[in-house]
């Protein structure tokens, strides 16, 4: 046995082979990791439910996190503009395209052990992997701000000052960290993500017209008029359910939970879930203030004002859920978007990127993740910012930076070098191929309705 | 100041029983070879790219717009 120190990493132990150095973050991977194995050698439904139970979290986190205040004031927006119809089964779509891109990076991820920033710099070079960093740090910074935004204005229909409002937040974001165990982070963020699905009976609470909804899935009628308005909805709904902040995260999640290419079918139906979830909170979302349509203007886009419309609706209790359900969309993806921040940074600088690290350890990998929480949260206590500026832009964002991210990833899952056999095969391909000019053609068309209003009336008339 | 721990050779076992070679928190240090963007593949990153930066140029103006 011998035993080695080194600058900047302060618990390292030395395996009886001279050549192999175990940290204490290969420590706890390799208990979870004992689990799953002996939970393999079990036979019958309790044994593989168990195995599920082990193996989900990346996938219903990415899935439920990106179900953030944003994407639900987006959801409300849908609803109270434009009432039931087309918008319900196209948000299922989006849905479907976020499925297609995330196995992705599951696959990505089991195959290859490494961070999806960390591959974009090594395989592709650091030009393209400061571009990746460039859009990520952006995007996610932006977002983090909506969600203190959410989350200020969720809790502000209670009457909580915005200060406290982002005290309680930046609370739960830190004690979710306090265990420096990447599992027990992963099922304290799960827990409070289960929340989410609080849109569902807020939906039921609007005594919702069952055969409208029906109707919607079966025709995706009625059709919005072809307008800006309409576009951006579009825009923004698509930025709801397919942001780069999500490749990013989904994929270091899985190689921090130690998922191997065993794994990848539990990995699956770990994505499959969390979208089936988060779609289901979503449409309560919709659904729930459908209601509105024709009674308010949802052009600005608050929190506390969709609340404050449903009270005479769905009661002061359903609108407390509704504004409840804004603030634990905010913190979840405050949680899951500033440690998808921290993964990058710590894979772009190859300082040790775990939250199974110890504080002492991974110093530079906490301090990212919580400075970059700290400073949206200090931003949205400033009085007078032009946050509605944040707040418009933020999803139109992700969608405009998600075809440049999907391509890399595209490269990288049917690179033969790095999948050892698990590279996509050609319908998945074509899938993602699909995504990519879907989410490009709806960037075209925003941009058309900005710079030449007259070019979209005439693809409206077509 | 740096702590060392001493582990058993039970415990390193364990670790490299359950967890693959690559899967081990140094091992990352061994980077991933280099390849290059050639042919259609650099156009379309390119395209991408040069799509990315004027489109964020209209949104934050058309945001800019909206909020004056």
């Amino acid at each position: 046995m011998s035993a080695d120190a080194q600058p900047g990493r302060n618990l390292r132990v030395m395996a009886a082979e001279d050549d192999v150095v175990v940290t204490h973050e290969d420590i706890d991977r390799a208990h979870d990791r004992a689990r799953v194995s002996a939970a393999r050698l079990g036979h019958g439904l309790r044994a593989r439910t168990w195995l599920l139970w082990l193996l989900i979290g990346p996938g219903i986190l990415v899935m439920l996190g990106e179900n953030d205040g944003p994407s639900m004031l987006s959801y409300a927006a849908t609803g109270a503009k434009f009432g039931i119809g087309f918008f319900l089964p196209f948000v299922v779509l989006t849905f479907g395209m976020a499925l297609v891109v995330q196995e992705m990076t599951v696959r990505l991820g089991a195959a290859t052990h490494r961070g999806h920033a960390e591959l974009i710099f090594e395989r592709f070079g650091p030009f393209w992997g400061w571009f990746s960093m460039i859009d990520l740090g952006i995007g996610n910074f932006l977002t983090l701000i909506t969600e203190f935004i959410a989350i200020r204005a969720g809790l502000g229909f209670f009457g909580v000052p915005p200060w406290a409002a982002v005290l309680v937040a930046l609370a739960v974001l830190f004690s979710a960290l306090l265990s420096h165990r990447y599992w027990t982070w992963e099922r304290v963020t799960l827990a409070a993500a289960a929340f989410n699905l609080i849109f569902i009976p807020v939906a039921l609470m609007a005594h919702p017209h069952w055969g409208a909804v029906g109707h919607s899935f079966l025709t995706w009628k009625p059709l919005p008029g072809f307008n800006r308005d309409t576009v951006l909805i579009v825009l923004s709904d698509i930025g709801a359910t397919v942001t780069p902040w999500m490749l990013f995260f989904q994929q270091s999640a899985t190689v921090d939970k130690g998922l191997t290419t065993k794994d990848i079918r539990f990995g699956r139906i770990d994505t499959v879930l969390g979208a089936g979830l988060a779609a289901a909170a979503a449409l309560g979302a919709i659904v729930a203030t459908a209601p509105l349509f024709g009674r308010m203007s949802a052009d600005n886009f608050q929190a506390a004002q969709f609340a404050q419309a449903l009270v005479p609706l769905i009661g002061r209790f359903g609108a407390s859920l509704f504004a409840l359900g804004m603030v634990e969309a905010g913190i979840v993806a405050a949680i899951t978007i500033s440690t998808s921040s921290a993964y990058a940074f710590g894979e772009v600088t190859q300082r040790p990127h775990s939250l199974n690290l110890p504080m002492t350890e991974g110093k530079s990998f906490y301090a990212v993740l919580g400075l970059c929480a700290v400073a949206a949260a200090g931003i949205v206590v400033i009085p007078g910012l032009p946050l509605v500026f944040v707040v418009l832009v933020v999803n139109v964002v992700a969608v405009l930076a998600m075809p440049p991210a999907l391509v890399f990833l595209y490269l990288l899952v049917n690179d033969k070098e790095i999948m050892e056999g698990v590279k996509s095969p050609a319908w998945m391909n074509a899938l993602a191929a699909a995504v990519v000019v879907v989410l490009t053609a709806a960037g075209i068309l925003y941009g058309l309705s900005v710079v030449a209003p007259g070019a979209l009336a005439w693809i409206g008339r077509l | 100041m740096s702590q060392v721990e001493h582990v058993s050779d039970a415990d390193a076992g364990f670790v490299l029983s359950n967890l693959e070679p690559d899967q081990l928190a140094l091992a990352k240090n061994v980077p991933v070879a280099r390849r290059q963007l050639r042919g259609w593949k650099l156009v379309l990153v390119w395209s991408l790219r040069v799509y990315l930066v004027f489109m964020l140029v209209v949104v934050f103006w058309q945001a800019w717009l909206a909020v004056r």
